[in-house]
């Protein structure tokens, strides 16, 4: 929002950029063999919850999407009885507050990124890039739940550890920040890293 | 299929005009004191002083009379969580929580930037409005951080408050008036056109003062509608918050004025204003009428669904 903006009272809600999400390609190999973080094949995007007929279009067009990307990247795997299943599954799930959430489950990290890459793009297609919040990633770090958490808005990283009901690990976010520097874009300011509590991922 | 609220040319037009008007009342009142011969030097640094002051303190003032309350996530975690995502999404800093104890169902925003903001809502608007209702009240108190609403109102009145400071300085001090002209008189300039003088700078203070007074609460309700439209942008569900202002001003009227007159001091900011019945004309209202924003939310609601 530019200074004429406030001036006359326009809210303009920022522009999204869904590309950096892919920095994650690269830095998970990182992550992985310097902090033992391991992806953990659930990912997702979270955005405002829609009136219910426009949520309905992008989630048929995101499980379309994804059904597609899953089939052109062979990761189509043989079932038990030969007849292939998909790698990848979308779920949908609508928070307490009201938002909802696709989560892309299964697969791999590229193709994961690609699906989720395309659900961002499918929103701002539509004309709902203003609902878009963030993409999360779940990590496992030995037996703790970790998340990194992609702002679109912010277009930066930040690390989310939860550790109970409206609880996180402050000390554990800056340890996997200070892994990740170089890697991601971080988000550099403290009072951006928002919780997501209770993500269904 | 890009559907969305664009922008109110209309309201942005209306809003740059009074601005414009307010600057130039301001400007040929600051040229009647130079021309006048006042020592508008002096007066600006006071002002600027005082004002600078109130600007500083006057949001921990007004809390503190509210006595609101500033909540941590433990305390509040689901009226937390909703202004993180409101914050995430507008990509505006994490701003601080307050929850006022009262019945009336109201809420406010502080903050000369979205950096030092301060979101407050009363007990009531808590128990009386459903979360997406909230939801929107919260971010019509948001735009008002993203609009910078303190920080304007605080420059649109700067010369008001000068005004009203040497009118009601006269009122105090008239019984020296006599004092004043006789003794620069005394210095052979001629008393009466000093005293002449004074009651110019008095009478020109006083049309400032009541001219921008009508101006600035025009600005007021403006930015009260633009705000409301902040809240469709961020929520694009325009109907939320008319449901949520319905709600309220239902309930305000079965509230007792004793529970309102304690939040009058801080109308100006509230959500809406806590006015016993009988109000005054809207003219001279900082916020525009329930209705009038109702109707304003509704037809962007047949906006977005065309």
């Amino acid at each position: 929002m530019g200074f004429l903006d406030s001036l006359l009272g326009r809210t303009r809600l920022p522009p999204v950029n869904e590309d950096r999400l892919f920095a994650m390609s690269t830095a998970a190999v990182t992550l992985e063999a310097s902090g033992d973080l391991r992806w953990a094949q659930r990912s997702g995007i979270i955005f405002k919850q829609l009136p219910p007929g426009r949520f309905r279009q992008v989630r048929d067009d995101a499980v379309a999407m994804v059904r597609h990307e899953a089939s052109s990247d062979d990761d189509v795997v043989g079932g038990a009885d030969g007849a292939p299943t998909l790698a990848l599954q979308v779920e949908e799930h609508t928070d307490e507050l009201g938002f909802e959430w696709l989560v892309v489950v299964g697969g791999d990290l590229q193709s994961t990124l690609a699906a989720l890459h395309g659900i961002a793009q499918g929103l701002i297609d539509e004309g709902l890039a203003d609902s878009l919040l963030a993409a999360v990633f779940r990590f496992q770090q030995g037996d703790r739940r970790t998340y990194w958490v992609y702002g679109f808005k912010q277009a930066t990283f930040y690390p989310f550890v939860p550790t109970g009901p409206h609880q996180r690990d402050n000390g554990a976010e800056l340890r996997l920040k200070a892994l990740a520097e170089g890697e991601l874009p971080l988000e550099p300011q403290l009072e951006r890293w928002f919780a997501l509590w209770g993500a269904p991922i | 299929m890009k559907r969305s609220i664009g922008s109110d040319h209309g309201l942005t037009l209306r809003m740059f005009f009074t601005m414009l008007l307010l600057a130039v009342v301001y400007l040929v009142f600051v040229g009647v004191l130079l021309r006048v011969g006042v020592p508008l030097a002096g007066i600006i640094v006071i002002a600027v002083v005082l004002l600078g002051v109130q600007y500083a303190f006057s949001d921990r003032l007004i809390l503190a009379s509210l006595r609101a309350r500033e909540v941590t996530e433990a305390e509040a975690p689901q009226l937390h969580a909703a202004v993180a995502r409101l914050a995430q999404i507008t990509d505006m800093p994490m701003p601080r929580v307050a929850i006022i104890q009262s019945r009336v169902p109201n809420a406010l925003a502080t903050g000369r930037n979205p950096k030092h903001a301060l979101v407050a809502v009363t007990t009531g608007i808590l128990d009386q409005l459903d979360p997406r209702e909230l939801e929107a009240v919260l971010a019509h108190e948001l735009s008002h951080v993203i609009h910078r609403d303190m920080r304007v109102m605080a420059m649109a009145s700067f010369f008001a408050t000068v005004a009203s400071f040497i009118v009601q300085s006269s009122l105090w001090f008239g019984a020296g008036l006599g004092g004043y002209g006789g003794g620069y008189g005394g210095r052979g300039r001629g008393g009466n056109s000093e005293e002449g003088n004074f009651f110019v700078i008095v009478l020109v203070a006083a049309a400032v003062w009541a001219v921008s007074f009508v101006l600035i609460r025009t600005l007021s309700r403006y930015r009260e509608y633009a705000a409301d439209r902040g809240s469709a942008v961020i929520t694009q569900e325009p109907a939320l918050l008319a449901s949520a202002l319905q709600k309220i001003s239902g309930r305000m009227e079965r509230i007792p004025s004793q529970d309102l007159r304690q939040m009058q001091a801080a109308n100006a900011l509230m959500f809406m204003p806590a006015s016993v019945k009988g109000s005054i004309a809207e003219l001279f209202s900082t916020h525009p009428s329930v209705e009038h924003r109702i109707a304003r939310l509704e037809e962007l609601e047949r906006r977005l669904a065309r």
